[in-house]
């Protein structure tokens, strides 16, 4: 099979920027909010860090309602999920989704218009939380008012997106495009239904925490893995100029992810009232999900073998391969510590919180940003003016996840273990953990910093001069000595 | 999804594809379309599917309950499944339990009673004496006027609670009075609870003291209820220091 | 189109089964659930709560005491939940059918909530505990919530709730800390924290 500009490496898929584009404002609507998002995020988060560790720190405000950790930590959650991966993901989605279909819809009014409600929601949705309107359930604290209009932004959005496939020009597909039309197909009915259920009618019982849990594990594994997956899946083939290696396992990921992502989430809560079989089928399925993610993972491996020398150069697809990496490890280590009898130790401490910011900071959101540094360029007519920051951004954002992931993991080991022993005083279990919870307000100090890094690097694309399409620069962020060096 | 076929489809096929729309107008000017090999399934991944889909089917079956809605538990039990204790529920939890419904308002949770209205329970010759029938009659018809238990006088009514509580019910809260704040005696079962009721069944008013110490003393209490005459002196095992005898005598 | 509605169909019976599984069946199995009588003592377990903790669990869910705090005790062979005295027995759904909301949380950052209505019994120690837990435990990372509270000048009588409170706490001269009418309703809530009824589904583990 021919394989067009397999050798040109970097210079493949240079593409003349979007003029008059009509996606191009959504694009970069729905890339600004989400890193705006993320500075907020990493802020709330940083600050909430230092409340744990310390509460009669000078930053704590026992005063002041808004700013306590109860409401400030859920609202730094909910941001970094629905305000920066999600925003970021659509954003990526829309790209892929517009260039595959080459479609003569282009409907760019939805988009935007999405895009707007969406921020409106987390408007309201930070009002909401921090004012006292918080519904008091994790990932899904934000009020009806808030939600609402995030499900209807969600709509349009798929809406768009089944408008614009359906009339597409294009012959066949790619696995990108199953992946975000599943992904959006899958939010709908989750967070839909979630609130639906929770909000508006009254179900009292334990019907409420297995409804809430089923909508956790579809929010991590049917929403932000397939945007991920997608969008990974869709750019590295095309960066590193080779096919992807396999269809056949992209078919695994794709079946497997779909058909055993929707059982994840009990297992956040073994050992709670629910029926048996329902907790143990979301363990067999937070196991058995690892197939379709190494599936992922060897397609991934197996697609830059021989190529992999590129991410040193090429920074967009660093992050693209690093995150798709990490998360054949945290599927690993998800259905590890998903086990009875390691779940038992670690359930209720802070491992399983690592475990969440594994996937949510090492995965999704070195994806995200992999995608910004491979769309923006190519959204804007500018390239990156300095690699460097965005090398410094990809090292402080590894420092930051293993920071956070190791200090937190071990916190939560020994939180596990003293949890365990009823000899230990609770008390005493918290003070064992005290000194890790100086390493999570450094890694929270990492995570801001990288946070601006990124933000950083993504306004200076806008003070190069425009990118001639002809030339033979890539619009990628490269590091063009070690290029020559190599 | 499945881009199987795809694989052979180059970007100049896709671009034989009529564009409609302007270059100008396009989206995003074609950014290429990624391209899929027929790259084969490793067997390893192929290994870790059968274990997988095998671990998965043993698991579920072995710990799911039975796939019932009300089995929480995920550990395999053999057996019909425990729905906690079969045997009848021990008297003294029973009546304590009702105990704190009503009795306690008077004769308080210490079972010390009210100092000049209500009598104690606890140490009090009625509730441990050997004279159960007393104890009995006074519960289910209720008692006035002045009282004296433990050398000490009060001086209020009860009302009567035959109508209130079955015989199992009274049997349970008399069984629990004598074996709590150091009290000990047998249990009262709840036959003697019906021999007195029906021996007093035509009686309507409360009993006076005085009345109450006219009857014949018997125990009720043992099987078929002793004729000789018992008094008010502890029953055997009565006092708190033989309290290890109870255990002995609930037969 | 032909492989596109194999797709869409696939996804949506696929994530209906989860669906389904997860969402739809605890739904309608924990709805027939129906409070247990004691066929002896007539007692209702679990007991209505009182009106005014009704009200308080919405304070709880405002102020993200979830975030560190579970209720949920485990059974005595998945951890030391028992063991630790945070509970009598596992927690069993019928235990949840009445509350307004459940907080199971899934951090314990703090201790577990299931049953503090029977280790603490008196409202006074909510109050001071919500508005200082350093009186109680020096190095506690329980964040104080003093916004429940409000300084007033003393009008009369002091007032019966008022804040029994010494040393560096103690309000200004002739002033009293009060709880606010939230304060109150989230006290409400957690003294009717008490799971010590029985119900045949779940004994208590003998030793
Ligand atoms: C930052 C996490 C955090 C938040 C948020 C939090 N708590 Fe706590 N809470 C703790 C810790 C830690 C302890 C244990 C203190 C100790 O023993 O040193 C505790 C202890 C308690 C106790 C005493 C428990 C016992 O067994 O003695 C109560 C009651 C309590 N919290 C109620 C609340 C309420 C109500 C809220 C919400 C308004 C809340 N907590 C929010 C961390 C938190």
């Amino acid at each position: 099979m021919s394989v067009p500009n397999q050798t040109a490496g970097l210079q493949l898929n240079r593409v003349a920027a979007g003029n008059g584009s009509v996606l191009r404002g959504p694009i970069l609507l729905f890339f600004v909010s989400g890193l705006f998002w993320l500075l907020i995020a990493a802020a709330l988060w940083l600050f909430s860090a230092f409340q744990a560790t310390d509460p009669s720190s000078p930053l704590v405000f026992p005063d002041v309602a808004w700013l306590t950790y109860g409401r400030v930590y859920p609202v730094a959650m909910d941001l970094l999920v629905y305000g920066w991966a999600s925003m970021i993901g659509i954003g990526a989605a829309i790209w892929i989704l517009d260039s595959m279909a080459k479609s003569p819809f282009s409907g760019g009014y939805l988009p935007l218009l999405a895009g707007i409600i969406w921020n409106l929601g987390l408007l309201f949705g930070v009002w909401g939380v921090l004012g006292g309107g918080s519904t008091g359930k994790e990932w899904l604290e934000f009020p009806v008012y808030a939600a609402f209009p995030i499900w209807l932004a969600e709509i349009i959005m798929a809406v768009w997106a089944f408008a614009l496939f359906l009339g597409r020009r294009s012959k066949g597909g790619y696995i990108s495009q199953a992946f975000l039309l599943t992904a959006f197909i899958a939010f709908a009915w989750a967070y839909g239904s979630a609130n639906g259920f929770l909000l508006f009618c009254k179900i009292g019982g334990m019907a409420e925490p297995a409804i809430h849990w089923w909508y956790f594990g579809c929010l991590i594994s049917l929403w932000l893995t397939p945007l991920g997956v997608g969008i990974v899946y869709h750019f590295v083939p095309l960066m590193i100029g080779r096919p992807l290696y396999s269809a056949k396992l992209a078919t695994i990921s794709f079946w497997g992810i779909v058909g055993f992502g929707g059982w994840t989430g009990i297992a956040q809560i073994l050992g709670a009232p629910l029926p048996a079989w329902n907790q143990t089928a979301s363990v067999v399925a937070n196991v058995l999900l690892v197939v379709p993610v190494l599936a992922f993972a060897t397609n991934l491996h197996l697609t830059m073998k021989g190529s992999f020398d590129l991410i040193k150069p090429n920074l967009a697809l660093r992050f693209l391969v690093t995150g798709g990496m990490v998360f054949g490890l945290a599927s690993i280590w998800n259905a590890i510590t998903t086990f009875r009898s390691v779940n038992r130790i670690l359930e209720f401490t802070w491992a399983i919180t690592a475990r969440t910011d594994l996937f949510l900071i090492g995965f999704v959101s070195l994806v995200c940003f992999g995608a910004i540094y491979y769309v923006l360029p190519r959204l804007v007519g500018r390239s990156w003016k300095y690699t460097r920051l965005i090398q410094w951004h990809f090292w402080f954002s590894i420092i930051a996840l293993g920071t956070l992931v190791f200090d937190l993991t071990i916190a939560g080991v020994i939180q596990g273990f003293g949890l365990m022993d009823p000899k230990v005083p609770f008390a005493a279990v918290i003070d064992l953990t005290k000194p890790f919870l100086l390493g999570y307000e450094l890694a929270g100090i990492f995570i801001g910093v990288a946070a601006l890094l990124g933000v950083g690097s993504f306004l200076t694309v806008f003070v190069n001069p425009a990118w001639a399409p002809d030339s033979e620069e890539a619009p990628e962020p490269v590091i063009n000595e070690e290029v020559s060096l190599a | 999804m499945s881009s199987h076929e795809e694989h052979s489809e180059t970007p100049e096929m896709s671009d034989a594809v009529p564009r409609t729309r302007e270059e100008s107008e396009t989206a995003i000017n074609d950014p290429g379309v990624p391209l899929v090999g027929d790259g084969v399934v490793p067997r390893w991944l192929i290994g870790v599917i059968f274990f997988g889909l095998f671990w998965s089917g043993a698991y579920l079956f072995s710990y799911s309950g039975g796939f019932s809605a009300d089995v929480f538990d995920y550990l395999p039990k053999f057996g019909p499944l425990n729905l906690g204790p079969q045997s009848a529920p021990d008297p003294k939890v029973v009546g304590k339990a009702l105990f704190s419904q009503n009795c306690v308002t008077c004769h308080q949770a210490t079972g010390q009673g009210l100092p000049g209205q209500y009598p104690p329970l606890a140490g009090s010759e009625i509730v441990l004496g050997e004279a159960t029938n007393r104890y009995i009659a006074i519960v289910l018809k209720g008692l006035q006027g002045p009282v004296t238990i433990k050398g000490e006088n009060v001086n209020n009514s009860m009302q009567a609670w035959e109508g209130q509580y079955t015989d199992a019910q009274l049997s349970a809260i008399l069984t629990y009075e004598r074996s709590d704040w150091g009290n000990s005696a047998p249990p009262i079962p709840p036959e003697a609870i019906k021999q007195v009721r029906d021996e007093f069944k035509d009686r309507k008013e409360q009993w006076t003291y005085a009345e109450i110490m006219k009857l014949p003393g018997k125990d009720v209490a043992k099987a078929g209820g002793s004729e000789k005459q018992a008094s008010n002196k502890p029953a055997p095992g009565g006092s708190p220091a033989a309290s290890a005898s109870p255990a002995a005598q609930q037969k | 189109m032909n492989r596109l509605s194999k797709i869409i169909g696939g996804v949506f019976v696929l994530f209906g089964f989860s669906w389904w599984g997860l969402a739809v069946y605890p739904y309608l199995s924990f709805a027939s659930l129906k409070e247990n009588v004691d066929p002896n003592t007539k007692e209702v377990a679990p007991p209505d709560l009182p009106g005014a903790a009704q009200q308080g669990y919405r304070v709880y869910a405002a102020n993200g005491c979830v975030s560190c705090h579970s209720q949920f005790v485990r059974d005595k062979s998945e951890g030391a939940d028992i063991d630790r005295e945070w509970g009598k027995r596992r927690t069993v759904a019928r235990d949840y059918m009445k509350d307004g909301q459940v907080f199971l949380g899934v951090s314990r950052f703090g201790p577990d909530l299931t049953n503090i209505g029977l280790r603490q019994k008196d409202a006074q120690w909510f109050y001071r505990y919500l508005y200082d837990p350093r009186l109680f435990n020096p190095d506690t990372t329980m964040p104080a919530y003093r916004w429940l509270f409000q300084d007033q000048a003393i009008a009369g009588q002091p007032a019966q709730n008022a804040l029994k409170l010494e040393g560096a706490d103690a309000p200004r001269p002739g002033h009293e800390i009060v709880p606010t009418a939230e304060a109150e309703a989230l006290v409400a809530y957690l003294l009717s924290l008490k799971r010590d009824y029985a119900l045949p589904e779940a004994p208590a583990p003998q030793e």
